[in-house]
């Protein structure tokens, strides 16, 4: 079943839910492109109701680093 | 006066980071047509001068993202074709964005550890910018203006320091004192940049505001597609338009000589 990072990925980079899994990066998505980047830290900020530095962002190099980061943040998905 | 406040708001809640992109892309192809090809026309180079901080400032916001090989590629492009066309300047907006990404955040870091160090070393940085264009295109002004996004992003670790309007207020003076200083725009030019700054300042201050519109307002017709076709291949954009009037500028100055 899907999670809410999977339907807000699925939303922004306009790809299937089965098609978003952890592995997912920037490298190896063609529509992750540094706009899209931006599109996706607002969505994740807006939806988990959090603020993200420039230094988490950093360390968002894919979806298993964005769970990382939003659980070291204490966001339950 | 409620009429127009309307209608301003209006405006912020429906224009979006990629129509910022989209319009800076098309005015950027005419502003460089200008600038190759009748450069005493600087009329022309206003709009361009107006919309290249939402190019800047965004360096500065979205640090987060790391940079690819194709800018390394593009700017290495243009640094090559730039050594073959009589330019009296550098042109390359791709190496500016290579340099901001690698210093920006040590920079800024370092900075806020004491707020005197921090407006000192940024008051040098504007008014040596005219001087460091001749080195890099915008010289130490494209760090001002990134750093305006950087703050507008991580405002909490600056708290002490300095805030984002506080900031930006600095970084729109420093920029019309670099545009002042290195264009030779008349008095009359300079006004209608200053206005014109000054509304994409106050766009580029919502930043999250237009990224949630671009968000929420998907593409529909043909326009809006094209807009966000424009703000997604800007990097290719750059680079295909400046080569193509670096090779016309080469292909005529060599035919007149």
């Amino acid at each position: 079943m899907s999670d809410a990072l999977v339907i807000l990925f699925g939303e922004i980079l306009e790809m299937d839910e089965k098609d978003i899994h952890d592995d997912l990066s920037p490298k190896n998505t063609s529509q992750w492109d540094s706009l899209t980047s931006m599109h996706l830290v607002a969505a994740i900020e807006t939806t988990f109701d959090i603020h993200l530095s420039t230094k988490e962002i950093l360390k968002m190099t894919n979806i298993s680093m964005v769970r990382q980061v939003l659980k070291e943040k204490n966001v339950t998905i | 006066m409620t009429m127009q406040a309307s209608m301003i708001k209006k405006l912020k809640n429906y224009i979006s980071i990629n129509d910022l992109f989209a319009l800076t892309m098309a005015i950027m192809l005419v502003g460089h047509m200008a600038m190759f090809f009748i450069p005493d026309n600087l009329w022309l180079r206003i709009p361009d001068r107006i919309f290249i901080p939402v190019l800047l400032i965004s360096i500065g916001y979205n640090l987060g993202h790391k940079i690819g090989w194709p800018i390394y590629i593009g700017a290495a492009m243009i640094m090559v074709g730039d050594f073959f066309v009589p330019y009296g300047s550098t042109i390359n907006i791709l190496a500016v964005f290579i340099v901001i990404k690698l210093i920006l955040d040590p920079l800024t870091r370092f900075l806020a550890r004491d707020k005197i160090l921090f407006w000192s070393v940024n008051a040098v940085m504007a008014l040596i910018s005219p001087f460091t264009n001749y080195f890099f295109e915008y010289g130490t002004i494209a760090i001002i203006m990134a750093m305006a996004g950087w703050i507008n992003r991580n405002r909490d670790e600056l708290k002490y320091i300095t805030t984002p309007f506080e900031y930006y207020i600095f970084s729109y003076f420093s920029f019309l004192w670099f545009t002042w200083a290195v264009s030779g725009f008349l008095q009359a030019q300079i006004y209608c940049i200053a206005v014109g700054l000054a509304f994409i300042m106050w766009l580029l201050y919502d930043y999250k505001t237009l990224i949630m519109n671009a968000i929420k307002r998907k593409p529909k017709d043909l326009i809006e597609k094209i807009c966000a076709f424009m703000a997604h291949k800007s990097l290719e954009i750059y680079v295909f338009h400046v080569l193509l009037y670096m090779l016309i500028v080469y292909y005529v100055t060599h035919n007149l000589s």
